[in-house]
């Protein structure tokens, strides 16, 4: 997927499993947390865990982000990016 | 002193203190990390998998409370998003509603009927002025067809002009005659216009108003420049039509007197005679609608007048008549013609509301009107006439309209009788007001001022009256020849001319020669010539005690209603019929020059 943001961040976490890939996740989501909700970086996170996938999609959710998911051939990509709501303000 | 023994033992001991107080602080944080993973759903992790260096190096509680933080930041914005859409939102709906309250209000409380209705003529909103004008209950309309509460005769108008809107044409005039509730029709006109969505017609708007008062008013308003042209007419042809009548009048009456032929053809003659009169009495009516319609009042005695009408128009009929008259009734000012002619109509009108037979009652009473009394007269004495019948009465919501012209309850009536009636009453200073119980009966009250003068004596001719010379004047050959043939059988010798000139120089002359006019009959109008107005005055120069009297048609004409102020001493009417002009020259005979002074100007 194309994201319009300034620059993508990459978090390869294949070979990890849960809860170590969640906190890997997290991790950059609070290192990112302003630049991500400016919408200036796009977090893009590789896994090949399947039970990831669902844990950290919804952990960035809870945190106000959008999250496209896409299945590639042997791994998921998931997108995080600002969901745009705070620009409603 | 300690043995380097008992130190090791001390140190191994306190190293598994430690190791032992590690491992449950170890344990302490992988549980609530556990708890903290379970509430981020995340399948909690065990020593085998990760273990304790590893743990610690990854600060999962620091890691997942800067999380939460987030979390709780993003939860308080999304909330406070939510509170702030649910506020503008709820400002919407209050604005909604008062504008929406406010169309209502405007819609509720229109004069105008305002309605919806499907193309096919259901309606689905009908505003409060419809309910109300139709007298309905709310919600007794939607749902219903409007074609099941117009009339048969606007329902086919109706479709059209819905058939017109529906099919995308202009927005067209509409006239809607609703019946009512209680079975009465309202007219009502407007606009009705299509709403379409998708190309598709949904409603048809009707906004109409309530034209019904306008409709009857503009119908009156007809009806009444319909009466002012019958007068106009009337009034128009009056004069010859009235010199006709004289003429075939006259001569049908001298053939009578002559008594010649069979008994037959006696009563032909009668019979033509009394057509001729009915014909009379039209045009009388006539022009009581024409302009002024002025009686031509006598001092007269009611009672002898009351019993000759009333039975009159009784004859034949299943009726019974009573009469209760005061003795002494004094007289009162009155046109014979038109008085009788209030009491024809008085009693064909009772006469038909018995027609299973009943009593008409006719009294007459003198009556003081006061001062303070609420009757529409002037104050002063009266003659009351009541005229009662035990018919089938009037109803109690027709009763104030009898006398509006045109406003009949019988199939076949005119709704002309009793504003006749109303308007001589008027023209005589009296009045005339009803009464009526339905089932019961009706009682008519007419109020007829008392006369000042006296009742003229009655027409006995004398002897000295006999071959006294009488001068008449008119334009009209037949009118002359009449009144000739008319005072050759009353024992007067007769003279004709034809203008005013030439009536001056006649009664010059026979004065001059010593065989003066005893009475003078001139017409009041002559076309191209000297008027009998214009002729008294020459003659009342020459004579002041000329004995004129003025005839004419035209019953309506000033001097007709006021003779002596134009200094003529009587006055007859044409057509007239023999006995009347006996009367007439009788009656300035034997008037004293005082009242001609009196009343002359």
């Amino acid at each position: 997927m194309t994201t319009l943001q300034d620059r993508t961040v990459e978090l390869d976490l294949r070979g990890q499993v849960c809860p170590v890939a969640l906190m890997h996740s997290l991790k950059k989501l609070n290192t990112l947390r302003g630049e991500l909700s400016s919408g200036a970086v796009a977090l893009r996170i590789l896994t090949e865990n399947r039970e990831s996938v669902p844990t950290i999609s919804e952990a960035a959710r809870n945190m106000g982000y959008a999250v496209a998911v896409d299945r590639e051939e042997a791994h998921y990509v998931l997108v995080v990016e600002s969901s745009g709501e705070e620009d409603d303000k | 002193m300690m043995s380097v023994v008992d130190e090791n033992e001390r140190l191994r001991r306190e190293n598994l203190r430690l190791a032992e107080e590690r491992a449950v602080f170890i344990r302490y944080i992988r549980e609530k990390v556990n708890e903290l993973l379970v509430l981020m759903r995340c399948p909690a992790m065990n020593a085998d998998t990760l273990g304790d260096m590893e743990l610690i190096g990854y600060d999962p509680i620091g890691t997942i409370s800067v999380s939460f933080s987030r979390v709780l930041e993003h939860l308080k914005e999304t909330n406070d998003r939510l509170v702030r859409e649910i506020s503008e939102r709820a400002q919407v709906e209050t604005a909604l509603k008062e504008s929406e309250d406010r169309l209502r209000d405007f819609i509720d409380n229109a004069v105008e009927l305002i309605l919806s209705v499907t193309p096919d003529g259901r309606i689905e909103y009908a505003n409060r002025a419809v309910l109300s004008t139709l007298s309905l209950t709310p919600g007794k309309l939607e749902g219903r067809s409007l074609y099941s509460i117009v009339t048969s005769a606007s329902e086919q108008g109706c479709r059209n002009a819905i058939g017109h809107v529906t099919a995308g044409r202009k927005a067209g005039r509409i006239e809607v005659e609703f019946r009512d509730n209680r079975g009465s029709c309202v007219i009502a006109e407007g606009t009705a216009t299509a709403r379409f969505e998708d190309g598709r017609c949904v409603w048809v708007r009707m906004i109409l108003h309530d034209v019904t008062a306008r409709k009857k008013h503009e119908e009156e308003r007809q009806k009444a420049e319909k009466l002012e042209s019958i007068g106009v007419l009337a009034g128009g042809i009056a004069h010859d039509f009235n010199n006709l009548l004289t003429g075939i009048l006259g001569n049908l009456s001298i053939a009578r007197v002559r008594g010649a032929g069979a008994a037959d053809v006696q009563q032909n003659l009668s019979r033509a005679e009394k057509a001729c009169l009915r014909a009379r009495d039209l045009t009388q009516q006539l022009l009581i609608f024409s302009k002024g319609g002025a009686p031509v009042r006598k001092a007269t005695s009611i009672a002898d007048i009351l019993r000759e009408s009333v039975e009159f128009s009784l004859r034949g009929s299943n009726v019974r008549c009573e009469f209760d008259l005061q003795d002494d009734l004094p007289p009162v000012d009155i046109d014979e013609g038109q008085i009788a002619q209030v009491l024809n109509n008085l009693v064909i009108n009772a006469d038909q509301a018995m027609s299973d037979g009943g009593t008409l009652r006719v009294e007459a009473r003198t009556a003081e009107v006061g001062q303070g009394d609420p009757l529409p007269i002037r104050p002063g004495r009266y003659v009351r006439v009541t005229v009662s019948d035990t018919g089938i009465g009037i109803p109690k919501e027709a009763l104030p309209r009898i006398f509006d012209p045109f406003y009949t309850t019988k199939e076949k009536g005119s709704g002309l009788g009793l504003t006749t009636a109303y308007s001589i009453l008027r023209h005589h200073d009296g009045m005339i007001t009803a009464d009526s119980e339905p089932g019961e009966g009706t009682t008519f009250f007419l109020y007829l001022p008392v006369s000042k003068g006296a009742v003229p004596g009655d027409a006995k001719p004398t002897v000295d009256s006999r071959k006294r010379r009488v001068l008449v004047m008119d334009d009209e050959e037949m009118v002359r020849e009449v009144a000739l043939e008319y005072l050759g059988h009353l024992g007067y010798e007769g003279e004709a001319v034809v203008s005013g000139e030439e009536a001056v120089a006649a009664y010059r002359g026979a004065r001059d020669e010593g065989h003066p006019y005893s009475a003078v009959i001139m017409d009041l109008t002559i076309p191209g010539g000297m008027g009998g107005k214009e002729a008294v005055r020459r003659l009342r120069d020459l004579d002041p005690d000329v004995r004129a009297i003025v005839s004419s048609g035209y019953s309506n004409d000033p001097v007709m209603a006021d003779p002596r102020n134009f200094g003529f001493r009587g006055v007859i009417a044409k057509p007239y019929r023999i006995r009347e002009l006996g009367e007439a020259i009788d009656q300035v005979l034997s008037d004293g020059g005082d009242a001609v002074r009196a009343g002359s100007t």
